[in-house]
């Protein structure tokens, strides 16, 4: 009951701060137009004058893209090597988001004490420049959790491989491919979701403990295995609901006109509108359950 | 002296030669009994051979190729090339193979064990025992024959290189002592190398395989007995004439279909054979359609395929070492249970495989030499076939909106290879296994693309036609081929052969610039004194504005070939031109009163090993569309991957 009740206070949580959805898409937007405007000069030196240009808009061409990484692969390598670093610098910026998201949420949460009046920028970037540092040493101290899910999937690479390197049973080969996929998606889920829960007792605390309510955050979930998993799974659930959404709406455009690929471009704004959409409702959803439970009186300050 | 008896057969035409209904003269006979031995995973073999000296010189001595030697060490040849790895399998060292031959008598005559002796005609490795020598007490003849009971032991290693078993699968192939090919007055025996396949002579081939009773066995040729034995075992006996190898297999894993295949043009009728693993029985319907699609594909296309059998052998997944590999009347093909419809890799082995039925069981090239005339013709008409039956762009890939045709997996190896070797080179002379595999298979079948785009599909097909026709059940070379090229199409190709086939460079040519300038009306002081001022062209004589207009083709590699160039103007008006291709660059001027749009070089894409389309053509003014959809699409996709590992 519990559960469900976090899940949909934490959506309802995410419908009411359309701001806050739109900061995470802008961010995101930002990030990639970088990319597009170096794949786009790219593209405009290596393909735009070419011939097969002119029917590239109505059909793929698979000797393009063999051509263009033969003969232009150091161009595309760069902007490869951008993209990567575009990638380390997201992380860091949604890092810095997250504690913008989980600070204005708490303002909200009914053991909250301080009822704010200031303005949705105030508070959110407040919050954001508060946490940034803590959850950068959650960051660095989780490399510990990683090691444990990178020990615990090579444990079981390894079992596997004493299951099937000898054997010639092909569908169990097959299907222990299919184990360690989930091995592996059940443990990083698992660590992602002990890392929110110590950014939420981090902000909800206003602690500078990271290091213990990481290890704080690990005991609480263990304690709560089947609450926790049940919500987080709900959460991820929506998600996979939503992208499947958004597929199906997707394979109707036909990207064959410009009228059309800007119609798709619009749609995957959508969707990213919505992962945002639920990166908040994941984090309400989880303050809310923690919230319900916790006895601690709130610090104030910071 | 050591007084030998032996007995040279010299034989009435009846028995020499072949029968009028034989395909091939019959060279080579022979007759084994092989007793597999299920826990030391090894043969025991007799056999009788019987060789015909076709020359017209006397032999005094005989070479057999001992292949299985090749895995007896790691001093082999094979095995200092291959670094112990072939086909992405590692030679397992517990389970090394090899070939030992017993005794060798001529028949009912004198013991010849002690005059065989290993050479090492290519590399003179002293630790290679591919191949033997054996030196004969007396020549033998010109067109007379000789008979040998050989014994030996062949003991395979765990699958490595197309031979050996894995568990209960026995893939017995390259397993006996096999006599070489003696051509142009001496032997062509070469070693066992890490990059080469055979080479034999035609003949009979009758084997009886004696195997534990609960295995299914398929073999070269057709099933002429089955004896069951008293001690548990049974005894199939395979016979096949006009065949020059014989590969056999077993397990008691195989689930056996047998699908009758027939054609009425031309006439085929022949009993396929699919031995295929249990686990792999849902592959059954993909190895029947593609099977059949390939007989019917290069039956029209060549020739008839004339054996009364074809067996497909299907690998455990683990022993995909002995997979995609050919042998007269029996090939392994390739698959997994989980690869999806949509990836027609088992439907392009299947297709290839059995296609070498044709480019090598018939046209029995030597491989050792000239691997471009068999892997090379076979993987043109593999992607022939394959873009028939799948689609040219879907022939490999159709899953999830990717699309590849095995014309792009060829062109991938083609267009990022180097400029290391040329394509008739003998197969362990190229610079690498990759250098081997991109000359051989795809940049020869490219090649072969481009002569039937040059000489049109009709005349190819006649020369494809005709090469099969005439060279069947022989061994040509390559000139034989050209031969029939420059006969069928009356043209002199030594040009197109000489460059494609014996240099390593490439091929390609650009548009480099497509311009359109207005040509200003004459202005100053010119000879007769007369002062122009550029405002004639507005004059009522000259209303018209002219444009010079310049296209310029530049040849960047070194391969010429001659090019068709298309031209289009504004007002949709099309030129096209004709060049040599020879020099390095040339260049179109045209005045007129309109702007170029583009310029294109072989518009309809006949020159296919060009390693660059995207320089093909050029439009004077840019397509901005394509830029942005693409673009677009990556951001987007950017976009998805931020938000869903780092939001």
């Amino acid at each position: 009951m519990k559960v469900w009740k976090s899940f949909f206070s934490g959506i309802k949580d995410a419908v009411l701060r359309p701001k806050m959805v739109f900061v995470l898409w802008l961010v995101n937007f930002l990030f990639a137009s970088v990319l597009y405007f170096l794949v786009s000069g790219f593209l405009t030196d290596v393909l735009s004058r070419s011939g097969i240009a002119e029917s590239l808009i109505k059909k793929g061409d698979f000797n393009v893209i063999l051509d263009i990484l033969t003969h232009h692969g150091g161009q595309a390598g760069t902007i490869f090597s951008v993209a990567i670093i575009l990638f380390f610098l997201y992380i860091l910026a949604s890092l810095f988001l997250r504690g913008g998201i989980l600070f204005s949420l708490a303002e909200s949460l009914p053991s909250s004490t301080e009822k704010n009046k200031e303005r949705f920028a105030s508070i959110f970037f407040r919050g954001a420049g508060r946490f940034f540092g803590r959850f950068f040493r959650l960051m660095i101290y989780s490399l510990i959790l990683w090691a444990g899910f990178v020990l615990i999937n090579a444990i079981f690479h390894f079992l596997v491989g004493i299951v099937t390197s000898s054997g010639d049973n092909e569908r169990m080969i097959f299907y222990m491919f299919w184990a360690r996929l989930v091995v592996f998606f059940f443990f990083y889920f698992f660590v992602l979701m002990v890392l929110d829960y110590a950014r939420i007792k981090i902000v909800l605390e206003n602690s500078k403990k990271v290091f213990q309510n990481m290890f704080w955050a690990l005991g609480f979930v263990q304690n709560k295995i089947g609450r926790t998993l049940g919500l987080y799974y709900l959460l991820v659930i929506t998600g996979v609901l939503i992208t499947i959404a958004y597929w199906l709406l997707d394979s109707f455009i036909s990207r064959h006109t410009m009228v059309m690929v800007l119609a798709a471009f619009v749609l995957g704004q959508i969707f990213i509108l919505a992962r945002s959409w639920l990166t908040i409702g994941f984090q309400a959803a989880q303050m809310r359950f923690l919230d319900s439970g916790r006895q601690l009186p709130k610090e104030t300050g910071g | 002296m050591k007084k030998f008896v032996f007995l040279v057969f010299v034989l009435s035409l009846f028995f020499v030669l072949p029968a009028a209904a034989a395909r091939s003269k019959h060279i080579v006979d022979y007759r084994i009994k092989a007793r597999l031995d299920t826990e030391q995973k090894a043969v025991d073999g007799q056999q009788v051979l019987t060789w015909l000296n076709d020359s017209d010189v006397p032999v005094s001595e005989l070479q057999f190729h001992l292949y299985l030697n090749a895995f007896k060490n790691n001093r082999s040849t094979f095995m200092i090339e291959s670094g112990g790895e072939s086909r992405n399998f590692k030679l397992d060292e517990q389970h090394w193979g090899y070939i030992d031959v017993k005794s060798v008598r001529i028949l009912y005559g004198p013991d010849l064990t002690d005059d065989m002796e290993f050479i090492h005609p290519d590399d003179d490795n002293q630790e290679d025992r591919t191949v033997m020598r054996l030196l004969l007490p007396e020549p033998v003849q010109p067109q007379q024959k000789i008979m040998l009971e050989i014994e030996f032991f062949s003991k395979l290693p765990k699958v490595f290189a197309r031979s050996g078993f894995h568990g209960d699968f026995f893939m017995v192939a390259q397993w006996f002592p096999k006599l070489g090919v003696f051509q142009d007055g001496e032997w062509n025996c070469h070693q066992y190398h890490s990059e080469s396949e055979f080479f034999a002579d035609f003949g009979v081939f009758e084997v009886e395989i004696t195997v534990p009773r609960e295995y299914i066995v398929g073999a070269t040729g057709k099933r002429k007995d089955q004896t069951e034995n008293d001690d548990g075992t049974v005894t199939y006996t395979h016979y096949q004439e006009d065949v020059h190898d014989f590969a056999w297999t077993a397990s008691p894993n195989f689930i056996e279909v047998r699908k009758r295949f027939t054609l009425d043009e031309p006439k085929v009728n022949t009993e396929m054979i699919f031995l295929i693993q249990r686990e792999h029985e849902i592959l059954k319907d993909r190895y029947i359609s593609s099977l059949s699609n390939g007989i019917t594909f290069y039956s029209r296309n060549y020739g008839p395929y004339p054996f009364e059998t074809i067996t497909l052998v299907d690998p455990p997944l683990r022993a995909m070492g002995a997979g995609g590999m050919e042998y007269p009347t029996l090939f392994t093909a390739g698959g997994a249970s989980f690869i999806p419809e949509g990836v027609r890799m088992t439907e392009m082995v299947t297709i290839h495989e059995f296609g070498h039925n044709f480019w090598y069981g018939m046209v029995a090239s030597n491989e050792f030499e000239e691997p471009w005339l068999d892997e090379g013709f076979n993987s043109y008409s593999e992607v022939k076939a394959m873009s028939e039956y799948y689609g040219k762009d879907t022939s490999m890939v159709d899953v999830l909106g990717i699309k590849i045709g095995d014309f792009h997996s060829q062109r991938m190896n083609i267009i990022g290879s180097g400029r290391l070797d040329p394509i008739l080179k003998k197969s362990w002379e190229f610079y690498s296994g990759g250098s081997y595999g991109v000359n051989s298979y795809a940049k020869a079948s490219f090649v072969l693309l481009m002569l039937e785009n040059y000489l049109g599909e009709q005349v190819m097909g006649r020369i494809m036609k005709t090469y099969f026709e005439r060279w069947s059940f022989r061994h040509p070379k390559t000139q034989d081929f050209i031969d029939v090229a420059e006969e069928i199409s009356g043209l002199d190709l030594d040009w197109f052969f000489d460059q494609f086939l014996k240099s390593p460079d490439k091929l390609d040519y650009a548009v480099t610039e497509v311009t359109s300038q207005e040509v200003k009306m004459p202005k100053g002081i010119f000879d007769e004194g007369e002062v122009l001022t550029g405002e004639e062209e507005v004059s009522e004589k000259k209303p018209q504005k002219t444009y010079k207009n310049r296209v310029t083709i530049v040849r960047k590699g070194e391969w010429i070939f001659p090019q068709d160039i298309l031209i289009n103007f504004e007002d949709g008006e099309q030129m096209r031109e004709t060049w040599e291709g020879r020099e390095r660059w040339i260049r179109f001027v045209y005045y007129k009163p309109v702007r170029l749009k583009s310029a294109c070089v072989d518009p309809e894409n006949k020159v296919v090993i060009d390693i660059n389309y995207l320089n093909n053509s050029r439009l004077r003014e840019p397509e901005k569309a394509p830029v942005t959809k693409y673009s677009l699409s990556l951001m987007l996709f950017f976009q998805k991957l931020l938000s869903l590992l780092a939001g």
